[in-house]
């Protein structure tokens, strides 16, 4: 079912080790441990409240972790904020949309261009040749992505005009602008029809495999991240419960009572 | 005789326009494009016009007058700039309103040392000689009249040139990835910083430069009034500027200047009123007379302002042309504008 | 040493004033997270209107003769309440309808309101100042009465000895006066003692010799402190102990959850600007009129900004930090301006205003509240 079960090993292009977050006397994440190894797809699943955006948030440099290191492609981010860390190639996408909205779509793509930007302050105040070949290059790229998003039509709206699906898809588009190596996806099927999360689906492959991408994805949606990831971990009140493939994990029984268990029980 | 006077009254507000639109633009910058919330924007314009008022009056002019009038411009800017870094680095902290009250002490604290320093001549503040008549007259032999017209026309060049360049750099800016990032920090600070927008270095850039072209057209302005004082850089002088900011829309350059005009025009305009247009507006019997106060519609402009201020906010709190641009095209177009391709700023 | 407790007393007194406008700000940012430029307008505002009491409804012309204490306190009741009345009706045009609109666009407003005041003023009352004095008869304290009938020409006090007397001025009142009548270890002389018997016989009412402690306090000065006591006290009763004051905490805790529970916001609101406002009207007539004795439409714009310094300094939306705030920054300025130089004041005031922001934004009784990611 997952295709590439256990991709070719080298070193982990991602690798998180004992991260603990505490809020005041609430741990929301406590002693973390994560490897993601280049082209593979890994699942974070838990109920609501296990603490899934906030491991997001301590990967892109949002909280610092109180307790762990985490390293991207070698380099500790321990201190870092997010925008090294955006540096170093990890895009994400939000739980609840953060678009630009009074941009339009292609300006919200164009944004995500920043950690490639290579273009000085006086060279974009003079319009230097290598300014406007950059910028040239952005545009060209950003209306790539767009066609390839299926946002080409409507390029020139305000995104916070667009339907919630192409609002999320623009979210993936302006995350790949950067040309991350790391993408973090945080319920990218939320809201979505059966027909519309098999397409995001084959998107994703689709990216990971245009891009180089590893990809690191937060959902809801049972059956469509089990079809989707070769791994998965499972958190609940912080901690992580069961990882291993979706069969493994389905397996589980700790899974079954935390998680699956709730939603045998609906 | 006719031309003498058209040119020196016209002439004379021209310059200041340019003046108050180059302010405008470069607080759009802080203010519109960044959404960071300066008022202190005075205090940027006033550390200009003091640094050119002391090099012109400390250092002997005399036979370096040009050059150190041409020297003016730049190290203007660069006081400005270094007060906005001196600003714009603690004010990273705070945000919204805090920022701008933080902004407003931060003028009021510049204004005060001056006052108080007898080296910027305190209250009464500092004269500047006029570099440019002195030229005209003794190195090209110009009489009176001659240099008094050769200066202004030197100065409406000068001050639309400072105007048009403020435009092109911020202009420029904003059409490339910088300005899209500073765009993005408006929007979403957030999502900026996470998209790699260096949250640090373009708020202090937005700063440093919102000051360096505020301090140039401080140069400008004290070169050409040939005097400044603290109290032509005080807080209401701020406000107005900021008026016009919100009024032009938070954001738009065309609006900016569309506004600054209006704002600085009207009242212009209002004072040809014929003097017999005296409205009674008050009745005061401690005054004398049969009790009514008159006041002429020039008088009441400043009313008239701030009603028109709370009336914008009120109906349309992005401004009259909100981050929109302003253009002839557009308004000859019969349908709707298609999707631009070229998405500036 | 007695200079120090002097300038200890001006700035306690300068800082009550600054309380009864600070505690008006705070209590709207605590409640609407709005800056309210135009408070300090409200107080230039009550000043103004206490002056027009006095002369249209009592007859008191404004810079002569005493009103009255029943006269007096009516107009700074009228000052209060007229105030108050202005700043529910700015709050229902100008900022109830922005209330979701962000912080920055209501403070635009707020702007626009304090800019509309002022310049209202100077196009109706005048731009310049209008003296406004003595509304109440003047005294210090502690104050030691010397005999007239026992002095004796070369006696010799170890303090200056001040003769009160009164003068009816055209319109029949009385106008209070004050003559030396001897210096500290000068011998009286004979002519000095003729003089002040002259114009002890002259006044239109008892006259008074007295000498001063080194320092004293004035009956100004005590009149305002005891308004800010009163206020203060009516205040903390009403927070703490009326239903009004139950429901204006919970809107400051959270405005949706009050809505929701029944509290009916809009009135809460007009209630909180109505009492800021009355504080900071009567804290206008009490301060420009009586206490400065000068008045003018521009007269809000620095006490306003430094009762905001102080409401910061105190943490903001925290009615006993805005008091112990503003009392802090008056007694501080006076002695920055006594101790250190006289034109550093204000920006020392701002200063403190800055150095508050960075350091601790929650100031000094406050609980800050960040913005949520």
């Amino acid at each position: 079912m997952s295709e590439g079960a256990r991709v070719d090993r080298g070193d982990a292009v991602l690798s998180a080790r004992g991260v603990s977050r505490c809020f005041g006397g609430l741990t929301a994440v406590c002693d973390f441990d994560l490897d993601l190894f280049a082209g593979e797809i890994v699942g974070l699943i838990g109920p609501n409240g296990a603490g899934k955006t906030t491991v997001f948030n301590l990967l892109t440099g949002v909280y610092e972790p109180t307790r762990g290191n985490i390293s991207v492609r070698g380099c500790d981010i321990g201190r870092m904020k997010p925008d090294g860390i955006a540096g170093l190639g990890v895009a994400r996408t939000f739980q609840n949309i953060r678009l630009f909205r009074d941009m339009t779509v292609l300006e919200n793509v164009k944004v995500g261009c920043q950690p490639r930007k290579r273009q000085s302050l006086l060279g974009a105040l003079v319009r230097s040749k290598h300014f406007r070949a950059e910028e040239a290059a952005f545009e060209r790229e950003a209306l790539e992505l767009l066609e390839m998003m299926g946002l080409s039509e409507v390029r020139g709206v305000q995104a916070g005009a667009l339907a919630y699906g192409q609002q999320r898809r623009l979210e993936i588009a302006r995350a790949l602008a950067g040309r991350p190596k790391i993408l973090l996806l945080d319920e990218p099927a939320a809201g979505a029809n059966e027909r519309e999360s098999a397409d995001l689906q084959a998107l994703i492959r689709e990216i990971r495999a245009r891009f180089d991408l590893t990809i690191l994805v937060i959902e809801h949606d049972m059956p469509f991240v089990m079809g989707l990831v070769a791994r998965l971990l499972v958190l609940d009140h912080g901690e992580t419960i069961a990882c291993g493939t979706p069969e493994e994990v389905r397996a589980h029984p700790k899974v079954i009572e935390a998680y699956l268990g709730q939603e045998a029980a609906k | 005789m006719d031309f003498d006077r058209l040119l020196f009254f016209w002439g004379h507000h021209f310059v200041l326009l340019g003046v108050t639109v180059s302010l405008a633009l470069s607080l759009n910058l802080i203010n519109g494009f960044c959404g960071l919330f300066s008022l202190g924007h005075q205090g940027f314009w006033g550390v200009g016009a003091y640094m050119t008022a002391v090099l012109l009056t400390v250092l002997p002019s005399g036979e370096a007058g040009l050059f150190l009038f041409a020297l003016s411009f730049p190290l203007s800017m660069f006081a400005a700039a270094l007060c906005g870094l001196f600003v714009g680095v603690p004010c990273l902290r705070l945000r919204g309103d805090y920022l701008a009250i933080a902004t407003l002490g931060f003028g009021e604290i510049l204004r005060n040392v001056a006052i108080n320093s007898s080296f910027l001549g305190t209250s009464q503040g500092l004269s500047v000689p006029n570099v440019i008549r002195t030229t005209l007259e003794q190195t090209f032999g110009l009489n009176r009249l001659d240099a008094r017209r050769g200066e202004m026309i030197f100065y409406m060049l000068l001050s639309a040139g400072v105007a048009a360049l403020t435009l092109l750099i911020l202009r420029n800016l904003m059409r490339s990835a910088h300005g899209r990032a500073i765009t993005a920090i408006r929007d979403d600070e957030t999502a900026a910083e996470l998209l790699g927008v260096n949250l640090t270095r373009y708020k202090v850039l937005v700063f440093v430069l919102g000051a360096a072209l505020a301090g140039l057209a401080g140069a400008v302005y004290a070169n050409y009034q040939r005097y400044v004082s603290p109290n032509q850089f005080g807080f209401m002088q701020g406000v107005t500027i900021l008026v016009i900011v919100v009024m032009g829309g938070m954001g738009s350059f065309t609006g900016t200047i569309v506004a600054g005009v209006l704002i600085y025009a009207l009242p212009v305009l209002l004072s040809f009123a014929p003097g017999t247009w005296q409205v009674p507006v008050f009745y005061d019997p401690t005054q004398g007379g049969d009790g009514w106060v008159h006041r002429s519609p020039k008088d009441l402009w400043q009313v008239f302002f701030s009603i028109l201020l709370i009336v914008v906010v009120l109906l349309r709190p992005q401004g009259i042309m909100g981050t929109r641009e302003f253009s002839l095209a557009a308004l000859f177009r019969r349908k709707p504008p298609a999707p631009p391709k070229e998405a500036g700023a | 040493m007695s200079d120090f407790f002097n300038f200890l007393l001006n700035g306690l007194s300068c800082g009550a004033i600054y309380a009864l406008i600070a505690v008006g700000y705070t209590m709207v940012y605590g409640i609407i997270k709005l800056i309210n430029f135009a408070h300090g307008e409200f107080y230039m505002f009550g000043a103004f209107v206490g002056y027009a009491a006095l002369y249209a409804l009592f007859g008191v012309h404004p810079t002569g003769g005493e009103p009255g204490f029943l006269i007096f306190a009516a107009s700074l009741l009228l000052a209060g309440l007229l105030t108050a009345i202005l700043a529910v009706v700015v709050e229902r045009f100008c900022y109830r309808p922005l209330r979701n609109a962000g912080r920055i666009v209501a403070l635009l407003s707020a702007l626009g309101v304090s800019l509309l005041l002022q310049n209202l003023g100077q196009q109706t009352v005048g731009a310049s100042y209008r003296k406004f004095a003595p509304t109440l008869t003047e005294a210090r304290f502690p104050r030691t009465e010397v005999d007239l009938a026992s002095l004796q020409p070369g006696q010799t006090f170890d303090r200056t000895v001040v003769l009160d007397y009164a003068l009816r001025d055209e319109r029949g009142r009385d106008q209070q006066r004050t003559h030396a009548v001897v210096l500290a270890g000068e011998p009286l002389s004979a002519a000095a003692l003729a003089e002040t018997l002259r114009l002890a016989q002259a006044s239109s009412r008892p006259a008074h010799a007295y000498t001063y402690a080194a320092v004293t306090v004035s009956s100004k000065q005590l009149v305002i402190v005891l308004t800010l006591v009163l206020v203060a006290a009516g205040l903390y009763g009403l927070v703490q102990h009326t239903r009004f004051g139950r429901a204006m905490r919970a809107v400051s805790v959270d405005f949706r959850a009050a809505a929701l529970m029944g509290i009916d916001v809009n009135r809460i609101v007009s209630g909180t600007f109505f009492i800021g406002a009355f504080v900071a009207g009567i804290g206008g007539f009490l301060a420009g009129g009586m206490y400065y004795e000068r008045i003018d439409p521009l007269m809000g714009l620095l006490p306003g900004l430094k009762a905001f310094v102080a409401a910061v300094l105190g943490g903001i939306g925290s009615i006993p930090g805005a008091i112990l705030g503003a009392l802090l920054l008056g007694i501080s300025e006076k002695m920055v301006e006594a101790y250190v130089h006289s034109g550093l004041r204000d920006a020392f005031a701002f200063g403190i205003l800055i150095a508050v922001l960075l350091v601790r934004p929650s100031g000094l009784l406050g609980r800050f509240e960040g913005d949520k990611v």
